[in-house]
């Protein structure tokens, strides 16, 4: 196992109050698979994604742990993270067109996070760049160009080709082509998924978009209100889901295969997360919920084949 | 709808006043404004010499009779203080009174009207803008020569394209918009347009940049008086009395100058204090954005 | 568009500017209700004196002709002659402007060390203490008049601790050979010792009030544009890149909040050379501004439009060189 996050909380404080933004998570990620990590906009899980790398702003608490490699980053000072972030872990953001400096070439972007880390003479530091370009599909004498002279989708795959220029173990991709074109989506997931496996990294991929998973997942959590609701290989959760957010998930997703006349869609709006329900966070719109639905958070219960839900339904003594 | 009543909503702001940093500051600079416009208004029974009268020796340090010392020509500086606080303050409220009667017409109509008209005007309001202030009120009261209306004057001048500025901009942006549209189509006129629908929307900035002027016309009006453009001596003027202090500094007669000066400082800061809590109020979505 | 091409149409951009400026400066000069003739001569004048200064002047031809001459003469690089000295006015001013240049230069960079530091510094923590304190700062430091500032380090550094001279910018027996005009350059140049010291002492004063005045806009406005910057994805991308905390700030918050600042930077310059009038006539600084004041006191009015007329020169120069400078440092600007 290359990472594992244990009862992992992160909160934040707004002009109005605390937020949980994440509950409790514990999860595995293995090497070289790729973790997708799906749920609505504001379930929390960019924010795992931030919390691991610990680039949330100053003001935010994580409890909890991340254990990397045998080392706990949670409690790592942040000026040994620092040497983690872009060499061992790196990380691939939603808006391509806003995350690359302005006013800094191409090449200054790749040469900084070398120097960085490495002790790299200047020319092997830019043969470094121009690999990891062209393992991208961008030509390196676009090296001298600054971020505005590209398209978006060549920006992101230049985000690509710089989150992987350190050979890192693991990259952390936070809607990494939810602002794009739908072909350069495809094209960018290929890509991603193509060298994730060339260059046998671990991979979390964190979306709202259930095709995006489905195609380069191998693992799939899913999150709701702050909570990791269920975690299971790719094939046993698309066709047994266990959770009933998840089913319903699945169930809004237009299906071809399958001869519905209307499209299903859950109704309700997910929690306020200011000020969270007292029980399981889907109780509200969860047609299957039960007394103690609404009184108590549930425990990760785990099924014998390693799967985890966070649901009564399949607690000890409620039935299965 | 209660919501919106008035006391629901002084008692919103109030809270509000209090809640933040920003809410005190603005009470703390409320609280110098009313005590100098106080001072001001009540200069005669306040001020316990006459400022343009011998009331005691020359250069006499602060004592029990004379709190803040005395000057040159043996007056009294305490009072010479509280009856500055008259001219500091007609000469301020007076420019950017002017500044604001030219800038906002000149603003609504180029906004509105558009075209070479604009143009040009803008043109001659960023020219004014991007000049030093402070050299082309020296220049201007050069002319003009001293007194309470033309140091005023002069000062109103390098204030006008600020108003006209942030007017035409808003109003600019302003007039093609729905409601106005809507208005416009409904046949009303224009100056009832600009009168009714653009004015009310534009009245809030104007009223933050209202008292930030305040504050910079006060010290361009010590400044001016200071190289000797301002009121004429010896009508009691802290900007003068500054620059006749300075010829006894090596005299070490220090509250000649600190009491002046001082009373300058805590004047501006009182505008600061006010327009930035004021600022905060009226658009608080812009202190928000900020954080 | 190349660099090259972008810097010559900003010089054509700023010639009607500049224009403007000196038909300003015309206007309030001649138009308004106050006889510079008058005004200059004394209410007492006989008639026929007055007609004949009028005369030599110029100012009974026809306004339109006026201007005409009078921007002419400009472009000539002819301010015309003081009233007052007979000489030309253009020599004069050139005898002057280094001293303000000096001046300007040195007030500048403490205005910029202070305010670009304590802002960047003040956003790495937000509610810290470099934050409180340095909003503390600029909101009462601008609430001083530099006039005021420079009579207390007058006072205090000058007349108490007589540590520093507090007045005019050089012992008169040490000026060291003229190049630029500048006495702290030239006596480099020169290799003068003696003249540098006493340059850089009578400096020091001056150009701290002046600089200590303006580095509360400085240090607002870097620490609000700094605020904005640190928000944006790039600095969260650069972090996530394990770039170091200085860097992220330095290299690419704050080269990003450069057009900005520079921007408004351009404008306080002008504020500048404003608060220059009043430090140069605190500290007897022999620069423009003190020339401008006491061509005053003379009603010496050719000398004070011709005066005005430079400051208008320096106004447009400013501008164009901030247009350049951001050119050079954003590459969206020149493209």
């Amino acid at each position: 196992m290359l990472l594992e996050l244990k009862n992992l909380m992160v909160s934040y404080k707004t002009r109005e109050g605390r937020v949980l933004a994440v509950d409790k998570v514990s999860l595995p990620v293995e090497e070289k698979k790729t973790l997708g990590l799906v749920g609505e906009s504001g379930c929390g899980k960019s924010t795992l994604g931030g919390a691991i790398l610990g680039i949330l702003p100053r003001e935010t608490k994580i409890t909890g742990k991340a254990i990397f490699n045998g080392t706990d980053l949670i409690s790592m000072p942040s000026k040994e993270l620092r040497f983690i972030r872009g060499k061992d872990i790196s990380m691939i953001f939603q808006d391509p067109m806003t995350s690359l400096n302005p006013v800094m070439k191409l090449r200054d972007h790749f040469l900084e996070t070398i120097f960085t880390h490495t002790k790299t003479s200047k020319e092997d530091a830019i043969a470094m760049a121009e690999q990891a370009l062209k393992e991208v599909g961008i030509s390196s004498n676009r090296l001298n160009d600054y971020p505005f002279q590209l398209s978006g989708g060549m920006r992101q795959r230049v985000m690509i080709a710089l989150s992987l220029v350190l050979n890192p173990k693991l990259v952390i991709a936070d809607e990494p082509t939810t602002s794009l074109d739908v072909i350069v989506q495809a094209q960018i997931l290929q890509l991603l998924k193509g060298l994730q496996e060339k260059f046998k990294m671990a991979m979390i991929l964190i979306t709202h978009d259930l095709g995006v998973v489905a195609e380069a997942a191998d693992d799939i959590g899913v999150m709701y209100g702050g909570h990791l609701v269920e975690y299971a290989p790719k094939f046993k959760l698309y066709k047994d889901p266990l959770h009933p957010y998840t089913k319903d998930l699945l169930a809004s997703v237009p299906n071809t295969n399958i001869d519905d006349k209307e499209l299903r869609f859950i109704t309700g709006y997910p929690p306020n997360l200011m000020n969270p329900p007292q029980g399981c966070r889907y109780a509200e719109r969860c047609s299957k919920a039960k007394e103690i639905c609404k009184q108590k958070i549930p425990p990760d219960f785990y099924t014998d084949d390693g799967r985890l839900v966070k649901c009564w339904l399949y607690g000890e003594g409620e039935g299965k | 709808m209660q919501e919106w009543s008035l006391s629901y909503r002084l008692g919103k702001g109030l809270r509000r006043l209090f809640r933040d940093k920003s809410g005190v500051m603005a009470f703390v600079g409320f609280a110098i404004l009313l005590t100098y416009l106080i001072m001001a208004i009540f200069a005669p029974y306040l001020a316990p010499y006459d400022p343009v009268r011998r009331s005691g020796k020359a250069f006499s340090a602060p004592s029990k009779e004379h709190w803040f010392g005395t000057t040159n020509l043996g007056y009294d500086v305490l009072s010479r203080i509280i009856y500055g606080a008259k001219i500091a303050l007609k000469i301020a409220f007076l420019a950017v009174a002017v500044a604001a009667a030219i800038g906002i017409p000149l603003g609504l109509i180029s906004g509105y009207v558009g075209g070479a008209f604009d143009r040009i005007l803008s043109m001659f309001m960023d020219a004014i803008y991007s000049f030093p202030g402070l050299i082309l009120a020296i220049a201007i009261a050069a002319v003009l020569g001293p007194g309470v209306i033309n140091v005023a004057l002069s000062i109103a001048v390098i204030y006008a394209p600020t108003y006209f500025r942030v007017i035409r901009n808003q109003v600019a942006s302003l007039k093609d918009q729905l409601f106005v549209e809507a208005a416009r189509a409904m046949g009303a006129r224009n100056f009832s347009i600009l009168g009714r629908y653009i004015l009310p929307n534009v009245l809030p900035s104007v009223i933050v940049v209202l008292s930030m002027n305040l504050a910079d016309a006060i010290m361009t009006e010590a400044g001016l008086s200071f190289l000797g453009l301002g009121i004429s001596p010896p009508t009691p003027d802290w900007g003068y009395d500054l620059s006749n202090g300075q010829r006894f500094l090596l005299l070490n007669y220090w509250w000649m100058i600190l009491f002046p000066g001082l009373a300058i400082i805590t004047i501006v800061l009182g505008f600061s204090l006010f327009s930035e809590g004021l600022n905060e109020f009226l658009n608080p979505n812009v202190g928000e954005t900020r954080r | 568009m190349s660099l090259k091409w972008y810097i010559i149409t900003r010089i054509l951009l700023a010639v009607p500017m500049f224009f403007i400026l000196l038909f300003m400066i015309f206007l309030v000069m001649r138009i308004l209700p106050g006889d510079p003739v008058l005004a200059m001569l004394g209410g007492k004048a006989p008639m026929s004196v007055i007609e004949a200064k009028r005369h030599e002047l110029g100012y009974d031809k026809p306004l339109l002709n006026q201007f005409g001459d009078y921007l002419l003469d400009i472009i000539k690089g002819d301010l015309g002659r003081s009233a007052l000295t007979k000489r030309p006015i253009a020599d004069e001013i050139a005898d002057k402007l280094p001293a303000t240049i000096e001046l300007t230069i040195f007030g500048f960079i403490v205005a910029l060390v202070i305010g670009i530091f304590w802002g960047a510094e003040a956003t790495k923590r937000h509610g810290g203490v470099l934050d409180i304190t340095g909003r503390v700062y600029a909101i009462f430091i601008y609430s001083i008049p530099v006039f005021w500032l420079g009579m207390l380090f007058q006072w205090f550094f000058g007349v108490k601790l007589k540590w520093l001279p507090i007045a005019g910018r050089i012992s008169p027996l040490l000026r060291p050979d003229k190049i630029t005009g500048m006495y702290l350059f030239d006596s480099l140049f020169t290799w003068n010792m003696p003249a540098l010291k006493d340059a850089s002492l009578h400096i020091i004063l001056p150009s701290l009030a002046l600089g200590l005045i303006i580095s509360s806009v400085f240090l607002r406005m870097v620490r609000g544009n700094m605020v904005l910057m640190l928000s944006q994805d790039f600095v969260k991308a650069a972090r996530a890149r394990g770039i170091k905390e200085n860097s992220v700030i330095y290299r690419h918050a704050l080269k990003n909040a450069f057009v900005p600042i520079m921007t408004v930077m351009g404008l306080q310059l002008a504020a500048l050379m404003a608060g220059a009038v009043l430090t140069e006539t605190t500290f007897s600084w022999p620069g423009i501004g003190s020339y401008l004041v006491e061509k005053i006191r003379y009603r010496d009015f050719p000398a004070i439009q011709g005066t005005i007329a430079v400051y208008a020169i320096i106004v447009v120069a400013i501008s164009i060189i901030v247009d350049i400078i951001n050119a050079l440092v954003d590459p969206r600007v020149r493209y």
